[in-house]
């Protein structure tokens, strides 16, 4: 059986390096890379800044390889990749970016004892002696969102119980 | 483990992988890498079984038994102990199956030994962490009782659920 993610292999792929960890986004996910100088004093206190485009803000977050979040930009980042969908968006900080295609690539899948859950990584894949996470946009989104990065205006089912902003928290459509 | 007759006994591969020693079949253990091959993470996978390594042009999950009995993972890459064994281990999934591949990260070098069926004994009382994936156990002479891990079962089986960090540093 192929991992889910392999049609999106189909297509070109950027891989954002995070201390040793690989992640690979299908390239249509991507909006756009921005240098870290750019970042701006952000709103949210998850975030560690903004980036500014004219078409709007994007609150970029900074991880470690274990995809937990920092509250500073680190020395190595070099690079704010910035995605977008029709309701959301938000950037990674990275260390760099490459762009690969599918060819360079070989799927496999996460083997049965890695797996636990919902998670971001949907499958792995091999290029030139490296192994690659292969996850999506909205699975990272998402998983921030777990995190409790409110990076979009956002309401609550119950505005009486606001402990848990994750459980609660319907991000709203924002027009792009 | 293959038994090759009662009189001779089986033989098998003692690891020891820190706190304790496990024995496994003379034919799952594959090979034995001396250093520690370049290791690649996979977040949110459990502790024990966090990195992948790349042998013979195979993706095989590296497994710390230390940490799935209660040992603490290293908080950063390179705060691993200086001297890590890793043993390449084969198992059937199921019968019939094509074998798979793991990696089990150790102290020292596999030993090797002959059980007897008179070596038989109770489970260790040193962890409950492994006994759903023991088969059996025996006495060592120098190394007191020993489990023979259920390698299908200990690879096979599914992860407890990891919750997300929240911690921001």
């Amino acid at each position: 059986m192929q991992p889910a993610h392999l049609k999106d292999l189909t297509e070109q792929v950027v891989v954002l390096s995070i201390e040793r960890l690989s992640l690979v986004f299908p390239q249509h996910e991507i909006r756009t890379l921005e240098p870290v100088l750019d970042l701006e004093p952000g709103e949210y206190s998850l975030s560690v800044g903004d980036i500014v485009l004219d078409e709007g803000t994007w609150p970029v977050f900074s991880l470690t390889e274990d995809l937990e979040l920092l509250a500073s930009a680190p020395e190595r980042a070099r690079v704010c990749v910035l995605m977008s969908h029709e309701k959301w968006r938000f950037g990674l900080l990275c260390d760099k970016v490459a762009n690969k295609t599918a060819q360079d690539m070989m799927p496999k899948r996460l083997p049965e004892c890695m797996r636990q859950g919902t998670s971001v990584v949907h499958g792995l894949c091999v290029a030139e002696n490296q192994v690659m996470c292969l996850t999506r946009a909205e699975s990272m989104w998402r998983y921030l969102g777990s995190l409790g990065c409110g990076f979009a205006e956002y309401e609550f089912e119950d505005q009486r119980d606001l402990s848990d902003l994750t459980a609660t928290m319907i991000l709203r459509t924002v027009s792009l | 483990m293959d038994k090759q007759n009662s009189q001779e006994g089986t033989a098998a591969w003692i690891l020891d992988f820190g706190p304790s020693h496990i024995a496994l079949g003379e034919f799952e253990v594959l090979h034995i890498l001396d250093q520690m091959p370049e290791k690649f993470p996979i977040p949110q996978s459990p502790p024990h079984c966090r990195e992948v390594i790349l042998w013979e042009e195979q993706l095989v999950p590296l497994f710390d038994l230390n940490i799935l009995v209660g040992g603490a993972r290293p908080k950063r890459a390179g705060d691993e102990p200086a001297k890590q064994i890793v043993t390449i281990v084969a198992f059937h999934p199921s019968a019939g199956a094509i074998p798979q591949y793991a990696a089990l990260v150790l102290s020292k070098i596999p030993q090797r030994h002959t059980v007897q069926d008179m070596e038989a004994s109770a489970l260790p009382q040193d962890t409950a962490a492994l006994d759903r994936f023991t088969q059996c156990a025996f006495l060592h002479p120098e190394f007191g009782q020993i489990r023979v891990l259920d390698l299908p079962r200990l690879f096979s089986a599914p992860a407890p659920i990891a919750h997300p960090s929240h911690k921001v540093q």
